[in-house]
Parts: C-alpha cells; sequence; structure tokens
C-alpha cells in the first residue's frame, strides 16, 4: 500500500523525464529550425521529355508546307503566295545591322515589290563617334490601323542609297578609324527541317485569328541550302572602354500578327522606347521578366496601331524572353544593350558590326535553344577592315542543356 | 530511487539546454539560387550578404535603400547636479520632456562619449548611467540623451516581425517559416522583391501605402490578417521598415547571384562548359571566374550596381506619378454599365474569359494550357497557370466576393487596371479605356448576385442575353 503511490509517481516522473529528453533530440534534429517547413521532394523533372497526360499535345508538327523558314536568298518571292506578306518580316537585310532591327514591314508596306531586301544601314559618313548608324525612319507616332502606308517615296529613297555604304560583301562601311566584325554562322551536319509549332489552322487557341497562318518553330532556323543559322545574337557584353553614346530618339516596334511576335529577336537601345502593337484583331498580353529592369505585363489591345510603350532603362546581361500567356507559343527575345555593338545574324548566318574601335573584344555568341554558343569570343579588330569569323556549330551545341543528369534519389523507409 | 530519477532528469534537462534550446538562433538563410553557384561565387554572395545586411540579430541598415530605418531622436537638457562620488548619477533639468521613458536611452556629452541610462527616476530627474562618466559635469553643461538610436524603426519592425509575422514568413522573409506548409495559399516570398495587390502602375513594386494596406486590412481569402488592433502607431511603419528590408536581402540576394552567374558563376554553365570544352577542367575554370576583373576588383562595384538598380526601383514607387487613379468616377452599376462589362469580360478585346471562364468562375481555358517555364524554351509540365515563384495559382473564382486585393471598386480598378505582380493577370490600362475598365469593375462587383439580377431573370437568360450584344 505504501510502496504502490510511491511507484505511481516514480512511473509518472519518469515518462516526464522521457518526454523533455524526447523534446531535446527533436529541437536537436531541428524539427523547430525555420528551415525545415515545407520542403517537399519534387520526383518528377522537368521537361525530360516524358509524355504528358494532357488534353492536347503541346506541340504539334503540323504536316502543311506553309512555312516561314528560311527562304533563300535567290528564290524568287512568289507573288501569288497569300503568306508573302508575312513571310516580309522572314527575309531581313542580307546584313544585319548594328543595334537595329528593322520594324516589321506593315501588311501594304509588304506588298511592295520587296525594296526591303537592298535596305542596309545608312551611315552618315560625317559621323566620327562611332554611333548607331540611323537606319529607319522614325515610325509615326500614330498608325492607323493597317491603312495603306504614305511612304512609297521614302522607300524608294532608302532603296537607291544604301548600295553607296555598301562594301563588295553587302556590309555596311567602316567610319574612318574604326574596324568591325563580321563571319557567318553555320549548322555542321545536315541542316534540320524547319518545322511548324502548329500548322495552319491548327492553333490550339483563337484558330480564327492564330491559325489563319502557319506557326513556324523558331527555336533553331537553319538555311536550308548554306546551313546558316539565323537569329544569333552576337554582342559584346559590356561596352567598350570610352564609348560614349547615347540611344536614338525614335521608338523601336515590336509588333505581334496572327499569335506571333515580330521581329522574333529584337535588339534594344536601353533607354530607347519601343512600342509593342498588335495587328490581330484580339488582345495579347505582352509579358516580360527581365532581370535588371520592372517586369512588364500589359494587355495590347486589338488592332492597337499606336502601341503601348515599353522601356528598358537599364541594358540586360543575356536577351529577355518575351511571352504572351494567352498564347502561351507566343515566343521572342529582346537583347538590350547599352552600345551598338551587336547583331542578329540574317538568314544566311551572316552578321556584321561595324564602326568598333580598334582593340582586343571578346563577343557573346548566344542563340536562344542553347543559351550561350560561346560567351568569350576573342577578336582582334583592326582600323579599316573588318575582322572575320566562321563559326560552325554541330547539333550537340544546340542542343537544349537540361541540367546535369540527375541524381539517383535513393527513398528510405528509415529516417 | 530518488537519487537515481534526479540524475536522470538533470541529464535530460542538460540535453535539452545544449542541443535545443542552444541551437535555437535566429539565421538568415540562403535562396536556393545561391545554391546554384559554384564555391566562390556562393561565398561572394555570402560574403556580400553578411556585410551589407547583417543578421537577424546584429541587423545592418544600407542606407542606399529607400528605406525609413528610424532616424535618431534626442533631447538636450541641463544638468541640475552631478554626484562625484559615485559619478554615475546625474540630475536633469526638463519640465516637460522628463515624460518620456528614457530606460534604454542613452546619455551622451558632447559628441564623444556614450553612457547607458540604467534607470531614471521622473521624480527628481536623477538619471543612473554606466559607464561612469570621468568628467566632471557642472550646472552649466548640458548633455543629450538619445531617445531612440539610429536605425529605432528598423530594430523595433525586427522585433515585431519575429513576434507576428515570421511564423509564416519565416526568418529570412522567405515564406517558409514553421507554420507555411499548411497554409494556401503560401505565405509570400518577399525575396523578388514583388508584392501583388499595390496601387502602382504595372511595371512599378509596390508602394510604401500598400505594405499599410495589406497590413491594415489583411488580405481576404488568405491567411493573412488584419494588424490594425495590433501594430499601432510606429509599429506598422516599423514592420513595413523590416519586410522592406528582408525584400531588399533578397532580391539583392538573387540579383548579385544572376549576376555572377552571368560572369560564370553558375553550376549548370560550368557543367555544360566542361561537357562541351575540351581540355577545361573544373579548377582552371574556377580561377578564370575567380581572375575576372568584375569579380577580383571590380566586386564593391558590381554589389553596388545591383543595390543601386533595387534602391531606385523602390524609391520610384513612391512616386505619386505611378500611382493608379482613374481619371473619370464610377458610373452606377446599372444593368447597363453590367451588361457592357459582361460582354467586355467575354470579348476579344479583353479575354477575360479566357483565364477566368465564360461564367466567372475560374475555369477559362487557359488552366489547361501549358505555359511555358521562365528562361527557358520548355514548358511546365503540368497545364495550367503558375506564378513568378513557380507555384500553381488559380484564376480567381469572382462568384465567392472575396477580393484578395481589397473589396472596394477603386481596388477593383487597379487590378484591372495595373494587373497582379507576380502573377499571370496583366495590367488592363494600356488597352482599355476608363469606362471599359469601371463596367468590368461593375459587373464583377455583380457577379455574387448574379441571380438577383433584374428580378425575376434567370442567370442564364441574362448570359445569353450578354452574349448576343
Amino acid at each position: 500500500m505504501n510502496s504502490k503511490p510511491h511507484s505511481r509517481r516514480y512511473s509518472a516522473r519518469f515518462v516526464a523525464a522521457g518526454a523533455v529528453l524526447l523534446s531535446g533530440v527533436c529541437l536537436a534534429a531541428g524539427c523547430n529550425s525555420n528551415e525545415s517547413g515545407g520542403h517537399h521532394v519534387e520526383l518528377s523533372d522537368f521537361g525530360t521529355g516524358k509524355p504528358s497526360t494532357a488534353m492536347f499535345a503541346r506541340r504539334d508538327v503540323g504536316p502543311d508546307v506553309e512555312l516561314t523558314t528560311p527562304a533563300p536568298q535567290k528564290t524568287t518571292p512568289k507573288a501569288e503566295e497569300p503568306a508573302a506578306a508575312e513571310q516580309a518580316p522572314v527575309q531581313k537585310p542580307v546584313v544585319a545591322k548594328p543595334a537595329e532591327t528593322k520594324p516589321a514591314p506593315e501588311k501594304p508596306a509588304a506588298a511592295q515589290p520587296k525594296p526591303e531586301q537592298l535596305v542596309v544601314a545608312k551611315k552618315e559618313p560625317a559621323q566620327p563617334a562611332p554611333q548607331e548608324p540611323a537606319t529607319e525612319k522614325p515610325a509615326p507616332k500614330t498608325e492607323v490601323a493597317l491603312a495603306p502606308q504614305p511612304a512609297p517615296a521614302a522607300a524608294e529613297s532608302e532603296k537607291a542609297e544604301p548600295k553607296e555604304d555598301l562594301d563588295a560583301e553587302g556590309r555596311p562601311k567602316l567610319a574612318d578609324g574604326t574596324g568591325g566584325f563580321s563571319g557567318v554562322i553555320t549548322y555542321k551536319g545536315e541542316a534540320p527541317k524547319p518545322k511548324n509549332l502548329y500548322a495552319k489552322g491548327a492553333a490550339p487557341k483563337d484558330p480564327a485569328v492564330c491559325g489563319a497562318e502557319a506557326i513556324p518553330d523558331q527555336s533553331l532556323i537553319v538555311n536550308q541550302e548554306n546551313n546558316g543559322v539565323k537569329n544569333v545574337f552576337i554582342y559584346l557584353r559590356k561596352k567598350p572602354k570610352g564609348f560614349k553614346g547615347g540611344p536614338p530618339s525614335d521608338p523601336l516596334t515590336f509588333d505581334q500578327k496572327h499569335c506571333v511576335f515580330i521581329p522574333h529577336n529584337l535588339i534594344v537601345f536601353a533607354g530607347r522606347e519601343i512600342l509593342v502593337k498588335n495587328g490581330d484583331p484580339i488582345v495579347h498580353n505582352t509579358h516580360t521578366n527581365p532581370f535588371r529592369n520592372p517586369g512588364f505585363n500589359s494587355a495590347i489591345a486589338a488592332d492597337d496601331r499606336v502601341g503601348v510603350k515599353l522601356l528598358y532603362r537599364r541594358p540586360e546581361p543575356v536577351p529577355v524572353k518575351v511571352v504572351c500567356d494567352l498564347h502561351a507559343w507566343m515566343l521572342a527575345y529582346h537583347l538590350v544593350l547599352d552600345h551598338p555593338f551587336c547583331a542578329a545574324t540574317d538568314e544566311n548566318g551572316k552578321f556584321a558590326i561595324p564602326d568598333l574601335p580598334p582593340g582586343e573584344y571578346e563577343f557573346t555568341i548566344w542563340q536562344e535553344t542553347p543559351g550561350y554558343l560561346n560567351k568569350e569570343l576573342k577578336v582582334t579588330v583592326e582600323a579599316g577592315k573588318y575582322a572575320e569569323e566562321s563559326l560552325a556549330f554541330d547539333a550537340k551545341a544546340f542542343a537544349q542543356f537540361n541540367g546535369p543528369p540527375s541524381k539517383v534519389l535513393a527513398l528510405t523507409t528509415g529516417q | 530511487m530518488k537519487p537515481r530519477f534526479v540524475l536522470l532528469s538533470a541529464a535530460s534537462l542538460l540535453t535539452a539546454v545544449i542541443a535545443g534550446c542552444g541551437d535555437f538562433k535566429s539565421e538568415f538563410v540562403l535562396n536556393k539560387t545561391t545554391d546554384e553557384l559554384i564555391p566562390p561565387a556562393k561565398e561572394i554572395v555570402e560574403t556580400e550578404l553578411h556585410e551589407n545586411f547583417g543578421t537577424p540579430e546584429e541587423l545592418v541598415a544600407w542606407l542606399k535603400f529607400p528605406i525609413d530605418y528610424g532616424d535618431e531622436e534626442s533631447v538636450t537638457v541641463n544638468v541640475v547636479g552631478f554626484d562625484e562620488g559615485a559619478k554615475g548619477v546625474v540630475r536633469v533639468n526638463s519640465e516637460d520632456e522628463l515624460e518620456v521613458d528614457f530606460e534604454g536611452s542613452v546619455l551622451r556629452i558632447g559628441n564623444e562619449t556614450e553612457h547607458k541610462i540604467s534607470s531614471f527616476d521622473p521624480e527628481s530627474g536623477t538619471l543612473h548611467v554606466t559607464p561612469p562618466i570621468e568628467a566632471k559635469l557642472t550646472p552649466e553643461d548640458s548633455v543629450t540623451i538619445v531617445l531612440k538610436q539610429k536605425g529605432w524603426l528598423l530594430k523595433r519592425g525586427r522585433n515585431l516581425y519575429m513576434k507576428h509575422c515570421v511564423h509564416c514568413h519565416g526568418v529570412s522573409g522567405d515564406g517558409n517559416g514553421p507554420t507555411a506548409q499548411y497554409l494556401n495559399p503560401l505565405p509570400r516570398d518577399y525575396r523578388q522583391g514583388k508584392f501583388k495587390f499595390t496601387s502602382t502602375i504595372s511595371t512599378e513594386k509596390a508602394a510604401h501605402r500598400d505594405f499599410r494596406r495589406t497590413l491594415y486590412e489583411g488580405i481576404q481569402g488568405t491567411s493573412m490578417p488584419s494588424f490594425k488592433l495590433k501594430l499601432i502607431g510606429d509599429d506598422m511603419d516599423a514592420v513595413i521598415a523590416y519586410v522592406l528590408f528582408l525584400s531588399s536581402r533578397g532580391e539583392y540576394e538573387i540579383r548579385l547571384g544572376g549576376e555572377l552567374k552571368v560572369l560564370g558563376g553558375g553550376k549548370d554553365d560550368l557543367e555544360q562548359r566542361l561537357r562541351n570544352e575540351e581540355g577545361l577542367t573544373r579548377a582552371k575554370a574556377i580561377e578564370e571566374f575567380e581572375s575576372q576583373e568584375e569579380v577580383s576588383e571590380g566586386l564593391p562595384e558590381l554589389s553596388d550596381s545591383v543595390a543601386t538598380i533595387l534602391a531606385e526601383d523602390w524609391a520610384r514607387a513612391d512616386n505619386p506619378d505611378v500611382e493608379v487613379w482613374p481619371k473619370t468616377p464610377r458610373p452606377e452599376p446599372t444593368a447597363e454599365s453590367i451588361a457592357r462589362g459582361r460582354a467586355l469580360f467575354i470579348s476579344k478585346d479583353a479575354k477575360c474569359s479566357d483565364c477566368h471562364g465564360m461564367q466567372g468562375y475560374g475555369n477559362g481555358s487557359q488552366t489547361e494550357a501549358y505555359q511555358q517555364l521562365p528562361g527557358s524554351t520548355l514548358t511546365y509540365d503540368k497545364p495550367g497557370l503558375y506564378d513568378d515563384w513557380g507555384e500553381p495559382i488559380q484564376p480567381r473564382n469572382l462568384h465567392t466576393g472575396i477580393y484578395r486585393g481589397g473589396r472596394r471598386p477603386i481596388d477593383l480598378y487597379r487590378r484591372i487596371y495595373a494587373g497582379i505582380k507576380g502573377a499571370v493577370m496583366p495590367g488592363f490600362g494600356t488597352s482599355l479605356t476608363d469606362e471599359q475598365i469601371w463596367d468590368l469593375v461593375n459587373y464583377v462587383l455583380s457577379l455574387p448576385y448574379e441571380n438577383s439580377w433584374h428580378g425575376d431573370m434567370s442567370a442564364e437568360k441574362t448570359v445569353a442575353e450578354h452574349t448576343v450584344k
């Protein structure tokens, strides 16, 4: 009788001591630390190409032949093709222009007998400093929706002039005392065939508008004849020391037509306004998530030919991806720099960067699928001539890098 | 038996003290973006963070940021008496200021020496200070009593944050506190510097008033409560200062890491290079990274430029020019206005229904589409919409009458005009007129009461009619 309550009390104390001990262990193991909460083990791997169980396929390579990819220079544009107007932006000038991308021609402009073929950087010879050549006429601030452009005369004058500005190989002539960097980027091996994301009429959303044309897969555009790779950015990551020059005051145009961004690659001088326009009779939202600039996510009204102002104040270290959340396949890239020494390759894979002060440079070569093709291409530029470089990359270099091979995750039933 | 029990309990207590309580120290954790860096780059980020922001216990206020850390507040008073024997007792003469609680403040003589005030007797005006005062104070002298030290607001904000906010938002402001895993939606991760419900235009960050409003009203439909009864006076500003501090710290970490990645400090980049370039070893690549001009000598410059960008962005947000205000007042929510709003809601001009659904139930077609992963050409594995934090999000069901960003018409106007930052909702201020936005507001506000529209008219009939219009 006497010992029973004692032992009961003892056992109670034992339990209490055990609880204290357990709590100590728990604290030691970090149950209380704030890092432990909310972590989940994600066993699926993004983008490993696992078959999806979605309602509709993510990508659809259509059999339709309406392709907007490499139309070699030689082939004469087929006038009867209804898609001619849409192909116009793809057929860029022979030489990529520095810090300048020609605004996508409006439909009526493109319907003219293609004077754009020869339009190249127009340079003022009197300019002493390596300034960005003013290539385009200031875009009209207000445009009437798809009204005929009152600019045939201007187009003619542009056509007449540029020949004086080109050298024998179709590159912009260099300003006095400067050099340049030019070359060609090619695909090693058999050129992959151009593909469509969605065939004509097969767009999964707004088929009446987006399906009017096939939506091309622009992730890697290789010329079928000379293996030139289109839409590769070549640029200096930092502006050369001593370069002084501000952004041009006239705005750039970034358009959308048939649910495709035009142009796909836009080179922007930081501080230069971009007018985001919409040539579709439906609303789009243009969504960027830049690195050093505030993000932009604004709806662009149907048939907005005036444009919504988009301004990058600061240069970006890598091209900025532009998407439209309403049409998930829409994709474009903005390269924002604080100098004009950059280019995007044309459909023959050619590029030329004029007016570089002589010296040694490290160029970055960037393509949207793999990212960097070459991060530090060393180039020595001498006054009065172009430094030339022919670069060929194989399929491996153009492949999407999905990170290092994933580690095997061991699941144990114990701790 | 008894000695054994005592021993046992003592041992367990000791374990608890050593292992448990001793470990309970607040520390900022690193973002996973920093873990994606190669060791030397990670070290740089860690060092810079520690130097520029300190630890939760020893905060460093970087004055570059437009955050109100709390300026010094002090009063200058005349000395009445000085105990030369004790040297630590000063009697001051001040009639009205003496009502202030002097405990914990500092006595400053001239501009040099500072003495902690350990106690204050308001009756006699006697201060006890430590350490003792070396100099001899005479009644002609005056001393400065620092009531609030520089940075007091941030410190107070830290203390309040640790009390009220840390459970969900975490010590580092990463939205990963101990309770976070039980919450839906997840608490905000401040470290991207993005806050959803703001009164600023779509490209700008949140203004100070937006934090105040969120703290004051809470966020309906989420676990964020209202703090209007809890944070009174300066307390709310103090918490806001600390949230801004955490946000700046977090975004600085992400951006500095990003800049280092561009310079070749990313693990993935290094792996890719090792795979592609022949003759490149890991050690050589790391040495290359470290010997770069930007990393070796230009690091302070790089760090400074990252902070400057953030500071500029935060400063712009409080500029009155970027606040969203309607140009016209809200029209009456008449049947016509609601009908116009309804027509716009499903039209090709606004496409609200693509996400929010034809009936506004948040089940539009975009919830079934694959979105692109940011910064990659891949898409998400599962269809649906994702926010900038990579979490799946639902377009709002507009029938519930719960509006996270506030239920006033102006709040809805601002949501439509400027979008929701960090989420998919774009700003429509660029594409719709004021009248159109107001019509949409009227329509959205009417949706919870859809069935009581126009008296006897059924909802289906109403919708059909509007579709025809």
